[in-house]
């Protein structure tokens, strides 16, 4: 084998690690950018009720406290989006 | 020098991946810390309109607390603890309203004196953890076991304008949350798990 087959073969077995671990890489920012997401749907779902339960709580039937239930953070909703 | 590389990608990332995991976990945090701001601030609002109508008055509504979070270099069942805090006052009355001011710290809530002006708040916090592994073996399998014990208490200061303190000395319970019943709590957490020989 002479010096560019060696080369060669160095530039590929760093191409393949860096593919191998980039899947990685990317999964772990898929799950990440989902978890947010996770987090930035509660935000937005948690005050449309809290805004529409006002008045009513400023009476003498204020109703049960929090107005919403947080949805839970499931394994499909990170690895899957939903 | 050529054979060195070998891995020498894999090397890379394994060092500039801990630094990516670093900044996903602290953006993770980050919203999970903007979360908890919403449900308190939500909480504290709703708290001083139930106060200021139930007592027909202007309520002063406050929020301290201490959630648990995890700790990535701690130990096992260590565990960490952030703090976050909301206020809100809300005049909600008929006629003049007499002034209110509430706390909620932690599990805890209080009615402050009537006047009493609060200029700051203070906490000191004191933890004690152990952690024992032990490990068991046969012919069939090996048996291990980790244990941890944590003690935590947090004093919140009131720092009132008369120079008269509020102290508030509260202790981590079992469900995860302080409260002033559970000052001297001993939480314990149990792994046990076997590995075939």
């Amino acid at each position: 084998m002479d010096n560019s087959s060696v080369i060669k073969g160095k530039k590929a077995q760093v191409t393949l690690e860096t593919a191998l671990v980039f899947v990685a890489l990317i999964m772990l920012l898929y799950g990440s950018v989902n978890i947010w997401l996770w987090f930035n749907r509660n935000l937005a779902e948690r005050q449309p009720p809290y805004n529409q339960t006002r008045v009513t709580a400023g009476s003498s039937n204020p109703g049960q406290w929090p107005v919403s239930s947080q949805k839970p953070l499931t394994e499909s909703w990170v690895f899957q989006g939903k | 020098m050529r054979l060195n590389n070998s891995a020498q990608a894999t090397t890379e990332l394994a060092i500039f991946g801990s630094l990516i995991i670093i900044c996903l976990a602290v953006l993770i945090s980050y919203g999970q810390s903007l979360q908890e701001q919403q449900i308190l601030q939500q909480q504290a609002f709703r708290a001083a309109l139930k106060k200021a109508y139930d007592e027909n008055a202007f309520a002063s509504y406050n929020i301290i607390k201490n959630p648990r979070t995890a700790n990535l270099f701690g130990g096992y069942g260590e565990g960490g603890r952030s703090s976050t805090s909301a206020g809100a006052s809300v005049a909600w009355c008929l006629g003049t309203p007499e002034e209110k001011s509430y706390y909620t710290i932690n599990e805890d809530e209080f009615e402050l004196p009537d006047g009493t002006k609060i200029k700051d708040v203070e906490t000191s916090t004191s933890t004690g953890y152990t952690s024992q592994e032990t490990r068991y073996e046969d012919p069939t399998a090996r048996v291990s076991t980790k244990q941890a014990r944590l003690t935590d208490t947090i004093t919140t200061y009131l720092r009132t304008e008369t120079g008269t303190d509020i102290v508030v000395t509260q202790g981590l319970d079992s469900d995860g949350r302080y409260r002033q019943s559970a000052v001297g709590t001993e939480v314990s957490r149990q792994k046990t798990w076997t590995t075939p020989q």
